[in-house]
């Protein structure tokens, strides 16, 4: 009854995957009535960045179950709630399954289906047309998601200028790092640090690395002691089962990273080697900068208490390894960059750069041409557009605008406006979304294309391995079995197609991969030549074919079995060879480069606004990203069923001076619009902070999303109960569009607000 | 100190509405059939009247009393479960041969009255008794089985049940002699010594229930906290108006007062004072049935 | 020796559950639950006043008890306890009359919308009976949830129960719970919804 997954789980033993003892978890599943063994294929995750491994369960034809990959050496068989919920987005009874046009006014919601050669003449001629006028600068691509050969695509066709959506949020920290190390981000080895300070990241409701990283911090804290401390302007799962958690003031992260540095440094605690030798600035001249960030200073800037502040510095010097690690509640704002480099210099005060138990940098797998991994720097690119509406800053003229898996209409700060430009039709003459739903987007758009879902479709990725091992994840197809009277069927039939299981996209879904392919060959030779593949799996094998040491291996053959792969290369990150040792570029605490630009060069504090300007009725609005909502469960009826209606979170003792009780309605307003919302009262949150949960309050999408009962195939929709309590809002109808003016990253968390009661 | 749930899951009702109807027409028919013993089971003959009339309306009361369970169980068609698969651990159990003897009984008893063959009439009377009792005690341990509900938890509830059952059943039996002699009677004239002797029997029947009822809220207040709760909800919560102004005030104080003072012992009024109670009484069986499960248990 | 007969126990060490909600969502999809019913859930509670909060994350499933007071009461045998411990229910038996719903303490069962029939977390007896853990036991990401068997003392659920100071949820019932937690806190129990009707 076990599956194939042997290779790797000995392989990870080998590896010190096994940090974690006594996975246990055996990757079969049986049928509930049938009581016969499923079919598991193992895959990977795509619903956020963490990139778990998964295994499908397939009872006959039907995917019935996903659950974690006991073998992957990240998740080691944990899953998210979004993880198995995946099965909602693939079963949705509302997906889209037919590419559409529209046919009445734009976004007047009528529609004629329409065949993909229709489709394809239609944008192929589009394309073909700014070709040969030179204007290819007016076709915009706007990815929510990644793809090799829409990469590619895009490549070849030349000047497309791409909005890339899951970048946005980490071009702060992105930004900082690379003013320092030169690399986007290093990874925290939290297994095995014993002290954690936690600034404005939530790990165990979301975050880059979630699953993999909530799994090592809770084995840190109860199997082996550590000490999670969180800072959090609420109170976050993450802070709700740290050690201490300490609310602070929004935005001033910073100050309290820096008033800690300055504690650290005055009392001779820092790691005076690391700090000559590998960091450009020494202590006497850094001691001389940070003396400005007095604790007192702090203290009255964050409204912390001074001793707090003083114990946990020490603590963090002291009790090692430590790590200070951040998430969205220091980046996502207007001096976001700024901030991270003032957590990240808390780090390097301890000589905390490829130390068991604190930083190191993200290991991947090597192609063909071995690299340092530090040399994969895709650093933030400064002219990247960071939404919609830039587009008309910058004077760009649109032809068409294809929205792949992005829904700007509603995602955009201030989405509002957003949407008053998609609907132009001057401005924007013809758009094309591609996604699984009729989202906010698509609606609006011209034409409408079927997007396969991550669970029918290929795909390869070398995610950021949280045990320095790097690990090639696969993504395969696990929906939609054809049964061999429909193997044999298919067009170029062969043989082997009968061996292996066939899948195939529900209804005329289609991936982003083949789409590209297929333009490319209608578009002609300059761009088919840079896609020479029959479709995507003919890709994946052929890609695979540059991992050389994965090819001798076994190649595809051995990932798909498997549903990934280690390199053999060994785990560098505990060994001997240190930083210091490996590296001769020096961490630039002082940024030389950021001084040209006429920036400040050292980590600084950078209020939100100045004091004098605050007022007494304003608050600073936080949105926060729950465990179950994200793009893949908008409609997901398990996702909602548990979570359907977002409130306004408010300080009770606020609430109470402000005559507001639980549930009342409020009408909450920013510069660009008002939101009406129920209120949560409660003691879980700073005084001068509000907070919305992001990803509720669809107009579109669905029935599921938009909290309305109906009838269809799945019996369950006619059970929605929550009709009553409703969808909630979305709180980027008034959110600020502000950026980070060094970084570029969005300012999501600083919108200023007001409360009226209704 | 402040605590506020966040989240949680409460499931729907076991029982609700329709086991309170359930619960109430048993009661009522259990409570015919014992005063209609009186004169042919106990000899009191000056309750003979009620003889036939008791049997008839415990019978059909009875036999509409089980519908409601079949609405209420998901699977009716799987009834024929509780004669083959006996738990005899389960009230159920017991109360599904119950609510097959009994009715028979009942008509095996009404058949001899009718044929005025008093002796057998005598004997089945007699073994109705236990029936009758049972038949509606069984439901005071379907609820005193409820370890969790607080209203229902208590041993006072069988025999809690049974009072107000025979309350209802002399209101009733109040309100259908009335109906029979003033309508279908030969002479059209109202037994009225009848009904004012049944009206005293009403009257001590209800300060008894009144006393069950104070007991077991005396005990509940001073209990372990979720009685203190149910106590609370019953006395100031949310269903304290039904269950002090509609159950007790117009359901039984004010039907007292009116049957035992003087100037009220006259037939509008008593009449008036046996629809308070067979109302009354039917909140008695909600607010205990729907009450008793309305606090979420985690 | 003569070998122990078998009885399982879940353990949930709430120092590790992050509320997630992957075991009540794991549970839905192995088990087809409708909407509106769930075998298990996570009550969430906040406790004290800013900035000393607390907020406490309580998974919930059947305790498959040793004293089933829903065996007790259910008319038709449909609920049974099996020799294992898990308290079963037979779908092709039950009749639905919510004696056992009324009945069990802990507000674990309900009547299947679509089916019309008693269900509950039974500890996914097919997958238990296969040799394979629980659904939510396999999705729960921070291994959170234990289970196994109590007689077994190599278990990790035997190990983990003598090694730590385990409760049950309200103990004094007398139903026995086989479903224990490390780090209970009473509040997070006894924390009561007010209920809209
Ligand atoms: N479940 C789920 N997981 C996801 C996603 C999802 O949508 N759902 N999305 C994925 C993606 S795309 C991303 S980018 C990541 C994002 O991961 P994060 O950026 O870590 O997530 P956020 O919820 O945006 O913010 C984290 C915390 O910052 C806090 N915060 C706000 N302002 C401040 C502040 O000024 N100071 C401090 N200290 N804290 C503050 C918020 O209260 C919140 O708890 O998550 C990924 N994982
Ligand atoms: N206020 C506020 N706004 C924010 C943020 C914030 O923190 N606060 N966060 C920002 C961040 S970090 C991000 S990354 C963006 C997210 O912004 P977007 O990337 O635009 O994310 P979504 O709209 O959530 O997802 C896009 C579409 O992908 C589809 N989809 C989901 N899963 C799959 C799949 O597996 N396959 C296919 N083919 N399609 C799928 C869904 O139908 C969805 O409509 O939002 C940003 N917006
Ligand atoms: S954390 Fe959840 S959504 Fe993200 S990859 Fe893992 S299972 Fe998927
Ligand atoms: S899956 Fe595990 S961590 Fe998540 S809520 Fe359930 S018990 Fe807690
Ligand atoms: S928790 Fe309730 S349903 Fe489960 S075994 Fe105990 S009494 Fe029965
Ligand atoms: S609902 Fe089913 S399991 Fe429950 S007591 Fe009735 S017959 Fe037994
Ligand atoms: S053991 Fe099975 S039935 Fe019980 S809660 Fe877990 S998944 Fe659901
Ligand atoms: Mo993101």
């Amino acid at each position: 009854m076990k599956t194939g997954i042997t290779l790797v789980a000995s392989a990870a033993a080998g590896m010190g995957a096994t940090q974690i003892p006594d996975m246990k978890k055996n990757s079969s599943a049986v049928s509930r009535t049938s009581l016969k063994t499923l079919r598991a294929i193992p895959t990977s995750c795509e619903q956020c960045p963490a990139g778990c491994g998964l295994i499908a369960y397939l009872n006959g034809e039907r995917l019935v179950q996903l659950l974690g990959n006991p073998s992957h050496p990240n998740n080691q068989g944990g899953i998210c709630a979004k993880g198995i919920a995946g099965l909602n987005l693939v079963n949705d009874p509302e997906r889209l399954l037919f590419p559409l046009k529209r046919i009445g006014p734009r976004g007047g919601g009528q529609w004629s289906k329409i065949t993909w050669d229709e489709a394809y003449s239609i944008l192929s001629r589009r394309i073909e047309q700014m070709m040969s006028k030179g204007n290819l600068n007016e076709f915009i691509i706007d990815k929510g998601r990644e793809d090799p050969l829409l990469e590619r695509f895009i490549t070849a066709l030349g000047t497309a200028p791409v909005l890339d959506r899951l970048s946005l949020k980490n071009l702060n920290r992105d930004t900082a790092f690379v003013s320092m190390i030169e690399s986007p981000y290093l990874i925290e080895d939290v297994g095995k640090s014993r002290t954690i300070l936690n600034f404005g990241a939530n790990p165990y409701a979301n975050h880059d690395y979630f699953i993999g990283f909530a799994r090592r911090l809770v084995h840190s804290r109860v199997e082996k002691g550590a000490r999670l401390i969180t800072f959090d302007v609420r109170m976050s799962e993450t802070a709700a089962k740290s050690d201490a958690w300490y609310p602070l003031k929004a935005g001033t992260d910073a100050i309290v990273a820096l008033s800690m540095a300055r504690v650290i440094v005055e009392k001779g605690l820092a790691d005076q080697e690391f700090m000559k030798k590998n960091t450009n600035s020494p202590l006497p001249v850094l001691k001389d900068h940070l003396s400005q960030y007095t604790l007192q200073k702090a203290a009255m800037v964050s409204g912390l208490r001074a001793e707090d502040i003083e114990r946990l510095a020490v603590e963090f010097a002291t009790q090692k390894p430590s790590v200070a690690l951040f998430g969205g509640g220091v980046t996502d704002h207007i001096h976001g960059s700024q901030n991270a480099r003032c957590i990240a210099l808390l780090n390097w005060l301890i000589g905390n750069l490829e130390q068991e138990g604190g930083l190191f940098f993200p290991r991947f797998i090597e192609k063909s041409q071995p690299r340092a991994p530090w040399q994969k720097s895709s650093g933030p690119k400064p002219d990247q557009i960071k939404a919609t509406l830039d587009l008309q800053k910058l004077g760009n003229r649109i032809d068409t605008y294809f929205a792949y898996l992005s829904n700007p209409a509603y995602d955009d700060l201030d989405c509002r406006s957003t949407v008053k430009l998609l609907k132009n039709e001057k401005k924007v003459p013809f758009l094309v979304a591609m996604d699984t739903h009729l989202t906010e987007t698509a609606f609006l758009a011209d034409m409408v294309l079927p997007a396969a879902t991550y669970l029918e479709s290929w795909g390869l990725k070398s995610a950021p391995s949280l045990e320095g091992v790097p690990i090639l994840n696969l993504r395969q197809p696990v929906v939609s079995l054809l049964s061999t009277a429909e193997v044999l069927r298919l067009p170029g039939f062969e043989v082997g197609k009968l061996i292996e299981p066939v899948f195939r996209p529900k209804g005329e879904a289609k991936e982003i991969g083949n789409l590209c392919l297929e333009l490319a060959r209608r578009i002609g030779d300059r761009v088919s030549k840079s896609l020479p593949f029959k479709d995507t799996q003919d890709y994946i094998a052929q890609e695979v074919l540059t991992f050389p040491a994965l090819k001798s291996q076994g190649g595809l053959k051995i990932l798909k079995r498997e549903g990934m792969w280690f390199s053999p290369q060994k785990d560098s990150r505990h060994s001997a060879a240190k930083y210091s040792s490996r590296r001769k570029n020096k961490v630039k605490i002082y940024a030389e480069a950021w001084r040209q630009k006429g920036l400040s060069p050292w980590p600084e504090y950078h209020p939100l606004r100045k004091p004098e300007e605050e007022t007494e009725d304003e608050f600073i609005l936080t949105t926060f990203k729950s465990s179950l909502s994200s793009k893949g469960t908008s409609n997901s009826k398990w996702a909602r069923e548990i979570l359907h209606e977002n409130r306004l979170w408010m300080n009770r003792e606020i609430a109470k001076e402000l005559g507001i009780q639980n549930g009342d309605k409020v009408q909450v307003s920013s510069s660009v619009g008002t939101l009406i919302i129920r209120v949560l009262t409660t003691s879980r949150i700073h005084p001068k902070s509000l907070a919305i949960a992001e990803g509720f309050g669809h107009n579109a999408i669905g029935k599921i999303a938009k909290a309305e009962r109906f009838s269809s195939s799945d019996q369950d929709t006619r059970l929605l109960w929550w009709e009553k309590e409703g969808p909630g809002v979305n709180p980027n109808e008034i959110i600020e569009r502000k950026t980070d003016s060094i970084g570029g990253g969005l300012g999501s968390k600083d919108t200023l607000v007001r409360v009226k009661k209704l | 100190m402040d605590v506020q749930v966040l989240y949680n899951i409460i499931h729907q009702d076991a029982f609700g509405l329709n086991i309170a109807i359930y619960f109430y027409l048993t009661g009522l028919s259990a409570g015919s059939f014992i005063l209609s013993t009186l004169a042919y089971g106990f000899g009191l003959e000056k309750f003979k009247p009620l003889g036939k009339v008791g049997v008839v309306v415990a019978t059909i009361v009875l036999i509409i009393a089980p519908f409601f369970l079949l609405i209420h169980i998901g699977m009716p068609s799987r009834a024929w479960h509780l004669f083959v698969y006996l738990n005899m651990a389960s009230p159920i159990t017991w109360g599904s041969f119950l609510l097959i003897l009994y009715p028979i009984n009942c008509i095996i008893y009404g058949y001899f009255m009718f044929k005025e063959h008093m002796k057998l009439t005598r004997i089945f009377g007699f073994i109705g008794i236990p029936l009758a009792i049972s038949v509606h005690g069984y439901t005071g341990f379907i609820l005193a089985f409820g370890k969790a509900r607080a209203l229902w938890n208590t041993a006072l509830m069988p025999i809690l049940f049974l009072v107000s059952a025979v309350v209802s059943g002399i209101a009733l039996m109040i309100l259908v002699v009335i109906i029979k002699d003033r309508f279908f009677s030969k002479e059209k004239k109202i037994d009225k010594e009848l009904i004012l002797s049944l009206g005293k029997l009403m009257a001590w029947m209800i300060v008894f229930d009144l006393f069950l009822v104070a007991s077991d809220l005396i005990v509940l207040s001073i209990s372990h906290s979720d009685a203190q709760a149910a106590a609370h909800l019953i006395l100031a919560g949310k269903f304290s108006p039904l269950f002090l102004i509609v159950e007790n005030l117009l359901g039984k104080i004010i039907p007292f007062i009116i049957l035992i003072v003087p100037r009220f012992r006259t037939l509008p009024w008593i009449i008036v004072a046996s629809i308070l109670v067979v109302v009354g009484i039917f909140f008695m069986r909600y607010v205990v049935v729907v009450g008793g499960e309305f606090a979420p248990l985690l | 020796m003569k070998k122990k007969a078998i009885r399982y126990a879940m353990l949930f060490d709430l120092r590790k559950c992050i509320g997630c909600h992957a075991c009540a969502v794991a549970c839905k999809s192995e088990n087809n639950v409708p909407l509106g019913v769930w075998r298990s859930w996570v009550k969430k509670v906040e406790k004290g006043q800013y900035p000393n909060s607390k907020e406490f994350f309580l998974p919930l499933v059947c305790n498959n008890c040793e004293k089933p007071i829903c065996v007790t009461v259910c008319p038709v045998w449909a609920s049974i306890r099996r020799p294992d411990g898990i308290v079963y229910i037979d779908p092709h038996r039950c009749i639905g009359c919510r004696y056992c719903m009324a009945a069990c303490p802990y507000g674990v069962r309900y009547i299947n919308p679509l089916k019309k029939i008693a269900e509950k977390c039974y500890w996914c007896h097919h997958r238990v009976d296969a040799g394979l853990k629980p659904a939510c036991v396999m999705a729960c990401p921070t291994d959170a949830i234990i289970f196994g068997d109590l007689e077994d003392p190599e278990s990790e659920v035997a190990k983990s129960v003598t090694k730590n100071a385990v409760q049950v949820i309200k103990p004094e019932i007398g139903t026995a719970p086989h479903t224990f937690y490390i780090g209970l806190d009473i509040a997070a129990v006894e924390a009561k919804q007010e209920r809209e009707r």
